[in-house]
């Protein structure tokens, strides 16, 4: 079985929380450029489009990947200070996502 | 085609991640336990069906998206919703992926990680459902 002493545990758990903490935004900060991109420039009517020179989801999935590897960034700051209240926080983090995907995918397609 | 084929893999791999996914979400409920090989399988049949559905996403948006759209605004928008939802669920995955396969230290609070694991793969197998059964409708509508 494989050793792991306390230090290196507790950098691999930095790491995964930070990369928890930043996959989690990643997927609010998609929800909501889709929504402000919905709210401020609404697209074109489908139907009357030939064909398309940008497609809008890649630019969103790479724009909140970015903000997600901030996010991580910023996590992992603050777990090497505080390990439990960064990871009391991760639960609402979780909820708070995947209310924002859901909410996002039903009310603006 | 061959736009066809893939478009069927991807089809049938979504299904297939949908039921990986259940696995840790039914077995991770118990905080001491552990699913180090189903997690790591999951994530890897997740991330290979994304990434299929991300390749596949850009023949649709120039021979496919506007044909589903004429013949169906409300198809052309099921499409949209299963691209964003199925991007959330693939990173909600990922998010709790990764904090169940890296070590853990005995610092912190194990419980509130335990818990976010199982309640982001909870997450993930419910929207990727959702997703499956949205991609399957609009598939059997029109198609490559």
């Amino acid at each position: 079985m494989e050793r792991i002493l306390p230090m290196q545990a507790m950098r691999a758990s930095n790491l995964a929380v930070a990369a928890a903490v930043g996959f989690c935004t990643t997927a609010f900060a998609y929800a909501f450029f889709r929504a402000l991109q919905a709210w401020l420039y609404p697209p074109a009517d489908p139907k009357t489009l030939l064909t398309m020179v940008k497609i809008p989801f890649y630019f969103r999935a790479q724009l909140s990947a970015y903000a997600g590897l901030l996010a991580a960034l910023g996590a992992h700051a603050l777990h090497a200070r505080s390990p439990e209240r960064v990871e009391r926080a991760l639960v609402p983090v979780s909820v708070i996502a995947s209310l924002a995907v859901i909410a996002q995918g039903v009310l603006l397609p | 085609m061959t736009l066809r084929l893939l478009e069927r893999i991807h089809g049938h791999l979504g299904w297939l991640a949908v039921i990986a996914l259940l696995h840790p979400a039914i077995v991770l409920r118990n905080p001491k336990r552990s699913a180090r090989l189903s997690v790591a399988l999951t994530l890897l049949l997740v991330t290979i069906v994304g990434s299929l559905g991300a390749w596949l996403y850009h023949p649709y948006s120039m021979q496919l998206r506007r044909d589903i759209y004429l013949a169906s605004m409300r198809h052309g928008l099921l499409f949209e919703r299963k691209e964003h939802l199925a991007f959330g669920a693939i990173a909600l995955a990922w998010a709790g992926g990764v904090v169940h396969l890296l070590p853990q230290s005995a610092q912190g609070d194990p419980v509130a990680r335990a818990r976010f694991v199982h309640l982001t793969f909870v997450a993930a197998a419910s929207i990727a459902c959702v997703v499956a059964v949205m991609g399957t409708l609009v598939a059997a509508f029109r198609s490559f």
